[in-house]
């Protein structure tokens, strides 16, 4: 961090700006985090939020290569608990995880080398704690930039009405996956490119994941992992608490006809299956299937069941490969940018049919480019560099219908 | 094209090399095929020229029934083109080897025409030397160094008596082609020097070497022999073939059209000048024929009289014999009782002799005793007179005492006193006692005694006589004795005369008796002789008169190369392999046509978007397009060239090595045309690149914009039969076949074509190769009920009827037929061997000979007409109504109405009528020389023993095995075909198949990840695209039985030799191989191609 009381003016005005300009008090505090983040040279933070009871603390936005969604803290427990109970920031230049395993355990993945802690609250409450957390191969914090962060939580707090943070905290359902530490490399020649750098990510039941990221950041490739397409170089990955990281391609196959729906970006419908052909074609896969024609009507093609893809439009034909993902009814379905070829209305429409197949209780892992899209989402995880960049639980995802862009 | 343009296209090439491959495949498979089996024709025939140059093989070879004599060879040496005559004189003998007759064609070795190529040994040079056909010696197993006996016939050469010579002369007047029999040669032993070829005889197999005379017809060898072994005169100083040769042909093949224009032009004036010589021959041979004839029927007129005449003297002398045997039997009764008589006397007189001769016998024997006594007196008294003597001489000398004289004289004198006793007891004397006293006294008395012995009386016959008395007594009665015996011993003799005179006449009246009988038996010999030689001669000298009345003037043929069986054999090959080419290389021109056109195609899809690019940039429409034409275009001149090579090498090579074992001249180079080499690649260039661009052209059209969007999906669009409502019914999998046949047109296409190539390919092949061995069981089957032939000579009558019986009683059935080979004329010129065969027994005939009429009359033996082969109507076009032109040997033409067709599946045409049919036709009445028969499993071996033993059987042969041998040589040339079918079947499975199948799971490697990223199984993506497969390959195989079946069909026409026709039937076992085989292809080209599936990256899905 720079020492210079300029830089420390600057990143205050910065967090002031970014606050100032924000909606709601999520958006000013990832973006705040982000800011504080990027400016410390942080390698990662999270904003825990207290439940309505005030007994818990759950994450809802982090940034970093770890999960944080199914960890909580009861008050006094950890680093969060106790800065929320004491209402006093934590300093931790030199964290020792030996002395703290609650807390290391936020960050299994991220070796933590120093930590900070500090308390926000609203006008008549407290509302939670925001935690900056330094690997070990990094610098530790200097109290310069502890004190910035502090800074930071209080103009959030000051800024935004109590009812914003007072809303409901999302609770996820069963871990139906679970990543940790997954590296994959491609070699080409002599060339060996590592794509997946260590991922570490839990997908629960029944919620809208989004996977989000710059071309060649590793999102696809995790989609592939968790698809069952692809094994990861190592790692672990579970699901439903079996080990899958080194399954033969006869046990992904059994993995992936039994639990996995796909819905591609260029639709990958049989072009000489009709649109209820293309359904029972894989519905004939698993014993207890939905009925091709329910499944059409769910994504409203009733009427274009006989057609072939090319008689339909690509919104149809997305449509079309939705209730194809659907009919298995799987129990997670993973879109690889499903309105990437798609213009906005239909792109819509496509994303109406997801948000209710979601609604159903299937689990959707969708990868986009889309940040529009990210707002359905039940949590948002940004990758960068082959890695989780950050984490977002969407408190208050937005229907399809109120997506612009 | 520029040289980045060039660089653009050799990677494409690379990138896309399989595409390129296969056209390059499928051009060389086209081009090699066709060529290669083409080219198989003019190799052959090169081969061939190549073995008539070596043998300076005539150029044309003129018969001649009466023979071309010496002046006619050198007219005809004047004949413009002809450059050299030579004549040529044969006979057929026959040769018994291993314990069967060989009917062998002898030949005069020819000098500078037809000349031999000797294969071992040294080539005859006399009389008794001999040299052998190189296949015939193997056939017979004889070599160089071996000696061979040519059998007399009976029939032939064996008459000696002028009648029959006569007879015999006038019989084969002037007729220099019927050769057989030995009196042509003049030897009938030779020692085998040399085996050779001879250009006439190019073709190894023994159906080429002609027929003969001989009661089979067949010629199983063919030898030759230096012209003087030849006795010139039987063949009345004329030739009766003589081969020519023309220097303006020398230098052509005999197989081109120049050869036979400029041979047609010179046979047409050997025609001309054969008319004019033809004539004179005849003319001069009629009239000697005729002066014959009529000599011979003089002189049996004059044998017949001398017949009679012989008869009437015979009937005297037996008269003469009979009367003077009974006189001297007469004679010899009287004799005989006249000693009969004297007998009697001799008889009584014998026991009085007999008597008369006791008596003195007798009277001789007591003298006897008498003389004894008086010669033992004698001896004893002078014995003792001598001892005496030496006793006192003994004293005297004092050898002894006075006493011991006195005693030795006392025991000698007691001795001779007992000696003189005895003697004297006889006489009744009493003898004093002799001591040294009176020993000398009595020795005196003792001769005294004798002395008077005559005096003394005796008693003798009751009288008293002196001893002498007695004795002269006795002499009288010896002497009267002795007259008697005489006059008896004279009386015997004259009785023993009597005897000897009467056996001695006896045995004379005997002799006479049998000298005249042996007269009289001889002149019968003699006139039963005379007579049997009329009778055997009277019908030859009429036979004689008959073909003498018959003999008619004929025309010299006239044959050019293409009438000798061997060319015939290597132009009907030749066609066969040309044929055979053009129908495999339609089927590989039109699959690489469509190979190409979905190659091209694919590459042009495949970089859609690039040439959209190149558009956008100002690269024209005919510069893109030329690229591919290029692509296309080296592929097929590459293909050309290597399908040249494997053509020329390959194909060549393995037709070439089967054909060779069928000819003489054995192994020879494969041929080359630079002409249809061009003109095949230049065909196979223009289709590929008008394929080409066809296949291109669509794409091209469209603007670069609409290009740069890709390649647009299938489109899909609701079908008419999806509005059928079974098709909700079927199940997905069905329907999903079908839509993905329906949609993909061009893979659809693609794989039917592919696989109904390979089917079609195995399918003609087995189809050919069963077909020609399955047209040997039809005529074994359907026509033929027989499976053996008998032949019989015409004498004796019964040989027949014998034979037949004989073969019966060994469990085989026959029935009687006269069965000869003659020539056909074809209608568009030309001859070929045919065969007639009258039925002597209807009802036998048709057990063993079905004559199926396919078009015309069923067979009726009551019509004026012949029942011809099928082939006749199928490759001449005859039909019924129409006339065959049949020269029955002797150069005369018959006429004969065509009532109807009849199935017939051996390579030469076959006659049936009547005998009555035949008699009217032919004049004569057919002479039933052969027997049909059905062994019934009884082996040809224990048929021919038991027909040996009848007097006139020939030869029997097992015609069912000896046509096998004929099916299976042809058979070796299509099965080598089908090899190359089998191995191009294969090729084109793997080719087209695997382009194929590689292909389609290329186009559907996406849809195939989705289906699988949705949890298809690797094995349930295979059996998704299997589903397909196997459709498309049933679909394939189907169509490919049906155009192999057609295919086959029509190959097998292509093959059948003019004078026959192949079965053409859709054959099971072809069809279940070629379902088998290209199934077995299909699925070895499928699991090959579906092991791309497991390699298959799912996350690929995510590429573009």
């Amino acid at each position: 961090m720079e020492s210079s009381a300029l830089q420390i003016y600057k990143v205050i005005g910065q967090i002031q700006g970014i606050i100032s300009n924000a909606t709601t008090l999520d958006e000013a505090l990832q973006e705040g985090l982000k800011a504080i983040v990027e400016n410390a040279g942080a390698d990662g933070g999270a904003i825990w939020y207290a439940d309505a009871a005030g007994e818990r603390l759950r994450p809802f936005f982090w940034i970093g290569p770890v999960d944080l969604t199914s960890r909580s803290h009861v008050l006094g427990d950890g680093s969060v608990g106790r800065v929320f109970e004491s209402q006093k920031t934590e300093r931790l230049f030199h964290f020792d995880p030996t002395q703290d395993v609650e807390t290391a355990i936020d960050f299994k993945g991220l070796p933590v080398g120093s930590m900070v802690c500090v308390p926000f609250s609203g006008a008549t409450e407290n509302l939670g704690v925001i935690q900056f957390v330094n690997g070990q191969d990094s610098d530790p914090f200097t109290d310069e930039g502890a004190d910035v962060m502090e800074i930071m939580a209080m103009m959030a707090a000051m800024a935004l009405e109590d009812n914003e943070a007072l809303a409901e905290p999302w609770e996820p359902g069963e871990t139906v996956m679970r990543l940790r530490d997954i590296t994959r490399e491609f070699q080409n020649g002599d060339i060996i490119t590592k794509v997946l750098k260590g991922v570490n990510l839990d997908v629960y039941e029944g919620e809208f994941l989004v996977l989000l990221g710059e071309s060649g950041c590793g999102k696809s490739t995790l989609l592939n992992i968790i698809g069952g397409m692809d094994s990861a170089t190592s790692g672990t990955f579970e699901y439903l608490d079996k080990d899958l990281s080194r399954a033969t391609q006869a046990e992904l196959t059994d993995f992936r006809r039994d639990n996995i729906g796909f819905i591609f970006q260029s639709y990958n419908l049989m072009p000489n299956l009709t649109a209820l052909q293309n359904l029972k074609l894989i519905a004939e896969l698993v014993d207890e299937p939905m009925n091709a024609d329910e499944a059409l009507d769910v994504v409203g093609l009733s009427d274009r069941k006989r057609n072939y893809p090319s008689q339909m439009s690509g919104g149809q034909q997305q449509r079309v490969s939705i209730a194809r993902a659907l009919v298995k009814k799987p129990r997670i379905i993973l879109a690889d940018e499903p309105t990437a070829a798609l213009d906005y209305a239909t792109s819509i429409e496509v994303l109406q049919v997801m948000e209710e197949v979601v609604k159903g209780g299937t689990t959707m892992v969708m990868v986009t480019h889309n940040e529009e899209i990210t707002r359905m989402a039940d949590r948002v995880v940004r990758m960068r560099d082959g890695r989780m960049h950050e984490v977002t639980i969407n408190r208050h995802p937005a229907h399809a219908t109120d997506l612009v862009w | 094209m520029k040289p980045t343009q060039r660089t653009e296209l050799f990677a494409n090439i690379k990138k896309t090399f399989v595409s390129f491959f296969s056209i390059l495949m499928f051009v060389a498979l086209g081009v090699g095929v066709f060529l290669g089996i083409t080219w198989a024709g003019p190799a052959l025939e090169n081969g061939a020229d190549s073995m008539f140059r070596e043998g300076r093989f005539h150029n044309f070879q003129v018969q001649y029934l009466y023979g071309l004599t010496d002046d006619d060879l050198k007219e005809l040496g004047q004949v413009e083109g002809v450059t050299n005559v030579e004549g040529e004189r044969q006979s057929f003998q026959v040769l018994q080897h291993d314990g069967a007759n060989y009917t062998v064609k002898v030949q005069s070795l020819g000098r500078e025409i037809d000349v031999p190529i000797v294969r071992e040994g040294d080539l005859p040079g006399k009389t008794g030397e001999i040299a052998i056909n190189a296949a015939s010696a193997k056939n017979l197993g004889l070599g160089v160094g071996d000696t061979i006996s040519f059998v007399h016939d009976a029939d032939d050469g064996s008459a000696t008596t002028t009648l029959a010579s006569n007879a015999d002369a006038a019989t084969d007047s002037g007729n220099t082609g019927n050769t057989s029999g030995m009196k042509y040669l003049k030897s009938d032993t030779f020692k085998v020097t040399a085996i050779i070829d001879t250009a006439d005889y190019a073709a190894k197999s023994a159906a080429t070497y002609g027929y003969s005379n001989s009661p089979s017809g067949m010629v199983d060898a063919v030898a030759w022999v230096p012209d003087d072994s030849f006795d010139a005169s039987t063949f009345q100083n004329g030739f009766p073939i003589v081969n020519i040769a023309c220097d303006g042909l020398a230098g052509m093949g005999t197989f081109t059209d120049g050869y036979k224009n400029v041979s047609s032009d010179i046979e047409s004036r050997i025609t001309t000048v054969g008319k004019k010589l033809g004539t004179a021959r005849f003319d001069s041979l009629y009239s000697q024929a005729k002066a014959k004839v009529e000599e011979a029927e003089k002189q049996l007129a004059e044998g017949k009289q001398k017949i009679a005449d012989g008869e009437k003297q015979l009937a005297d002398g037996k008269a003469e014999l009979e009367t003077r045997k009974a006189e001297g039997e007469q004679k010899l009764a009287d004799g005989y009782q006249q000693l009969l008589y004297y007998e009697a006397l001799r008889a009584e007189a014998e026991p009085m002799l007999a008597a008369a001769r006791a008596e003195v016998e007798e009277g001789e024997a007591v003298f006897a005793q008498v003389d004894a006594i008086i010669g033992g007196l004698k001896a004893a008294a002078a014995n003792a007179s001598a001892y005496a003597a030496d006793q006192h001489q003994k004293l005297k000398n004092k050898e002894i005492t006075q006493e011991q004289h006195d005693a030795n004289l006392d025991a000698y004198g007691a001795d001779v006193t007992a000696q003189l006793q005895h003697y004297a007891d006889m006489v009744g004397i009493t003898v004093p006692a002799i001591d040294h006293t009176n020993i000398d006294g009595v020795i005196a008395v003792a001769n005294a005694i004798v002395d008077n012995f005559e005096s003394f009386a005796v008693e003798y016959k009751g009288e008293f006589m002196t001893v002498a008395q007695a004795r002269a007594k006795l002499d009288e009665g010896r002497a009267q004795l002795n007259a008697a015996q005489a006059e008896y011993d004279t009386r015997v003799a004259q009785l023993n005369d009597g005897w000897a005179a009467y056996y001695a006449g006896q045995d004379e009246l005997n002799r006479l008796v049998a000298e005249g009988e042996q007269k009289i038996a001889d002149g019968e010999k003699q006139l039963a002789d005379a007579k049997a030689f009329v009778a055997e001669n009277e019908p030859k000298v009429k036979a004689g008169r008959e073909q003498f009345d018959a003999m008619q003037e004929t025309a010299w043929a006239v044959l050019p190369r293409a009438y000798n069986a061997g060319v015939a054999e290597v132009s009907t090959f030749g066609g066969v392999t040309r044929n055979l080419s053009f129908s495999m290389a339609a089927l590989f021109i039109i699959v690489g046509l469509l190979v190409s056109y979905f190659a091209v195609s694919r590459l042009v899809h495949e970089q859609v978007t690039q040439i959209g690019a190149k558009k956008a940039l100002g690269f024209r429409t005919g510069e893109i397009t030329k690229s591919f034409l290029w692509y296309s275009g080296i592929a097929v001149l590459v293909g050309a060239i290597v399908g040249t090579i494997v053509g020329y090498l390959l194909v060549e090579g393995i037709i070439g090595g089967v054909l060779a074992g069928m000819f003489a001249f054995g192994s020879y180079p494969p041929y080359f045309g630079w002409v249809l080499f061009i003109v095949m690649t230049a065909l196979e260039l223009l289709l590929i690149l008008g394929t080409t661009f066809l296949a291109c052209r669509r794409i091209l059209k469209q603007h670069a914009v609409e290009l740069l969007r890709g390649e647009k999906p299938p489109e899909g669009k609701e079908r008419f039969y999806e509005r059928w409502g079974i098709w909700d019914k079927l199940p997905l999998f069905v329907q999903t076949i079908v839509n993905n046949c329906i949609n993909d047109k061009r893979r659809m296409l693609s794989t039917i074509v592919g696989v109904a190539g390979s089917t079609a390919l195995i399918v003609t092949a087995i189809t050919l190769n069963n077909d020609v061995m399955k047209s040997y069981d039809y005529q074994y089957g359907n026509v033929y009920g027989f499976n053996a032939i008998a032949y019989v000579k015409a004498e004796p009558e019964s040989a027949g009827d014998d034979v037949k019986q004989a073969l019966k009683d060994e469990g085989a059935d026959a029935t009687r037929v006269h069965l000869k080979s003659s020539l056909l004329e074809l209608p568009g010129g030309g001859s070929s061997t045919m065969r007639i065969v009258v039925p002597s027994d209807e009802e036998e005939f048709d057990r063993l000979y079905h004559v199926n009429s396919l078009i015309g009359d069923p067979l009726d033996l009551s019509r004026d007409g012949v029942w011809v082969t099928q082939a006749y109507a199928d490759h001449m076009g005859a039909k019924v109504g129409d006339v065959v032109t049949v020269d029955s040997g002797d150069g005369v033409k018959h006429e004969l109405p065509i009532l109807g067709f009849h199935e017939f599946w051996l390579t030469y045409h076959e006659l049936v009528m009547s005998a009555d049919c035949y008699q009217r036709e032919f004049g004569k009445d057919p002479q039933m020389n052969a027997l049909l028969v059905q062994m019934n499993g009884a082996p040809v071996a224990d048929l021919r023993a038991a027909a040996t033993k009848v007097d006139g059987f020939d030869s029997i042969i097992d015609d069912a095995d000896y046509q096998y041998g004929n099916f299976a040589t042809f058979s070796s040339v299509s099965s080598a075909v089908v090899a190359i079918y089998l191995v191009l079947a294969a090729l084109m499975a793997v080719v087209v198949l695997l382009n194929l199948n590689v292909m389609f799971i290329e186009e559907k490697k996406r849809e195939l990840i989705v289906l699988m990223i949705n949890g298809f199984s690797v094995k349930d993506a295979k059996h998704y695209i299997s589903y397909d497969s196997i459709v498309l390959t049933a679909l394939g195989i189907i169509v490919g039985i049906v155009l192999g079946c057609i295919m086959g069909s029509v190959t097998v026409a292509a093959i059948e030799p003019s004078t026959g026709v192949f079965v053409k039937s859709v054959d099971l076992w072809a069809v279940i191989i070629g379902v088998v085989g290209s199934a077995a292809l299909a699925v070895i080209m499928s699991v090959i191609a579906l092991r791309r599936i497991p390699k298959f990256n799912l996350t690929d899905i995510n590429k573009q």
